[in-house]
């Protein structure tokens, strides 16, 4: 379990506060969506649980182990996938030939079928490989250390269409009761299906925090009619097939899947109204 | 092999520790190279310019600068090379790769440390090897090729008088000033650890140009030592200084590196990937 409490962080004492007092708490064996706008501390929150960042108030714990120390307790639990990387001028084999010792329940098995699935060979020179296909390579790498806790930051950047299908594909069949994800991103509609939490920052708060279960079972998201618009609708958006809507479910109606852009921009404006007010 | 240590409370693994170092080896190849080519340039330009131009020009500087013009690139390379033996911890995304990899800060801070201390002074050693080889095999060549037989051993154990082989005893006679005094604990074979490791901790708590830093702080420390020195060494002629008393001062000194290690150990421990700060304490 990944325990934040009551954690304070900026970038600078003169620096306007990203976290203060925040607290979270992550399950094992879900994989958690971190939606948020721009700047919000999406990045911050992964850097903070990996023990990159050190909070200048609170704690955050893996498994009971304070992260901040950097203890190989910790790190052999999680590994992170940053946005931005960069990747040594060596083969890939080599690559994993240097990194895997240190990863005590690496799977070539994971790896090979990662690969395959991406389209990349295995012994391949990193540089020569585009930003994405560098990205996918590393995901691989990633998701064969087996590790507990795997954090991803904006992980679909840089991919193509075809390359986001194969990224949902490769977490969906590598996922384990073990593993817990954490997505960070705003590219929305790339993760939708893999996600079974939600987590919505804004301004170092969390907006929502609720498993998709508990969503789906509270409201509704489809697409309605100018004359079918009640007063359930909790909000709505204009579009060429009518007006998509999450509204508040009744108990005649039936589970709709969820719809995260929706269901975010719903949050965020009545957030940003509440703000006004 | 586990060892449990009490000041930092993890259990270091020397499995992990050999496993960094290949890492950073794995990782760093290029830049080990072109550190050892960076001075064995330097080298072979330095003595090209002594043995061709200063040699000509006047016989006294010419012998003072084959010993001090070495020591000085040699030293200098050194220390400032360690005092980048941290910076990754400085770039955000070579500080993510290295501070995730499931090690101790311990473990991590070790492997460089041994790697720096060690393979850094041995990368200097061999480019100056290399440098000498150079210009002995071409002085040789010259000499053969005037119709003169070329004396080996007398141009080997000319050149090969490097600066580790240097007897500084020899060439400071007496203890008496206060500038034989820094010469000595200056060149000093063993007293380069304390240099070492305190440019290894400004490398390490500065953000950037830590080596400048350390080198004011030196410079501004040695003129501290100057002036109350010579203020109260006149006054006090009996605390002149001896060559026992220069022993003890330079085992004192000796003995810094081990704070100076230690405050490098806390600022890598604190180091963040992200610090706009200007120290990292």
């Amino acid at each position: 379990m990944i325990h934040i409490q009551e954690v304070t962080f900026s970038y600078g004492d003169k620096k306007p506060k990203i976290f203060d007092g925040f607290s979270l708490q992550l399950e094992q064996n879900r994989v958690y969506g971190l939606l948020g706008e721009n700047g919000t501390g999406k990045s911050t929150l992964l850097y903070l649980m990996m023990g990159l960042l050190r909070p200048s108030e609170g704690h955050i714990t893996v498994d009971g182990t304070d992260v901040s120390k950097r203890q190989h307790a910790s790190l052999r639990q999680m590994y992170i996938v940053p946005e931005e990387f960069d990747l040594p001028a060596m083969r890939f084999s080599e690559y994993v030939d240097t990194y895997r010792p240190f990863y005590e329940d690496f799977s070539d098995e994971i790896l090979r079928r990662c690969m395959e699935e991406f389209h990349l060979p295995l012994d391949v020179q990193l540089k020569s490989l585009s930003m994405g296909d560098k990205k996918k390579a590393l995901m691989s790498f990633a998701l064969a250390t087996n590790v507990r806790y795997l954090l991803m930051d904006e992980p679909t950047n840089g991919l193509d269409v075809p390359s986001k299908k194969q990224f949902r594909k490769v977490i969906a069949t590598t996922m384990t009761e073990e593993r817990t994800l954490l997505i960070a991103t705003h590219q929305l509609h790339d993760v939708d299906s893999l996600l079974d939490h939600v987590l919505i920052l804004q301004r170092s708060h969390l907006l929502l925090n609720a498993s998709v279960t508990e969503i789906c079972e509270k409201y509704t998201f489809d697409v309605r009619p100018n004359d079918d618009m009640d007063e359930n609708v909790l909000y709505s958006e204009r579009t060429p097939q009518g007006n998509a809507t999450m509204a508040l479910r009744q108990a005649e109606d039936e589970e709709t899947p969820l719809n995260l852009e929706l269901l975010f921009n719903a949050i965020i404006s009545h957030q940003t109204k509440k703000n006004h007010e | 092999m586990q060892m449990k240590n009490s000041r930092f409370m993890e259990t270091i693994s020397l499995k992990r520790i050999g496993l960094l170092m290949r890492f950073y080896w794995r990782t760093e190849k290029k830049r080990y190279l072109r550190l050892f080519l960076t001075f064995l340039a330097i080298f072979l330009v330095k003595t090209a310019v002594i043995e061709f131009i200063l040699m000509h020009i006047n016989a006294d500087v010419y012998n003072l600068s084959r010993y001090t013009l070495t020591q000085w690139i040699f030293f200098g390379g050194i220390v400032i090379v360690l005092s980048f033996l941290f910076d990754a911890v400085h770039h955000k995304q070579r500080a993510i790769d290295a501070l995730c990899l499931p090690a101790n800060n311990a473990e991590k801070f070790l492997s460089r440390l041994i790697l720096g201390l060690v393979g850094v002074p041995l990368i200097v050693h061999v480019a100056l090897l290399a440098a000498t080889t150079v210009v002995v095999l071409f002085l040789g060549t010259m000499d053969s090729l005037a119709g003169n037989q070329p004396d080996w051993e007398r141009i080997f154990s000319y050149y090969y008088a490097m600066p580790w082989f240097y007897d500084v005893r020899n060439a400071f006679h007496g203890f008496d000033t206060i500038s034989h005094v820094v010469q000595r604990l200056f060149w000093e074979n063993k007293f380069e650890l304390v240099f070492y490791t305190f440019f290894i901790w400004f490398g390490t708590a500065f953000r950037r140009m830590g080596w400048v830093y350390a080198f004011i702080a030196f410079f501004v420390v040695v003129a501290l030592c100057v002036f109350a020195y010579e203020v109260v060494g006149i006054r006090n002629t009996h605390l002149l200084v001896s060559h026992t008393s220069i022993k003890s001062l330079l085992y004192c000194f000796l003995f810094l590196s081990i704070p100076f290690t230690l405050l490098a150990y806390h600022s890598f421990c604190r180091s963040q990937i992200v610090n706009h700060k200007f120290f990292t304490l």
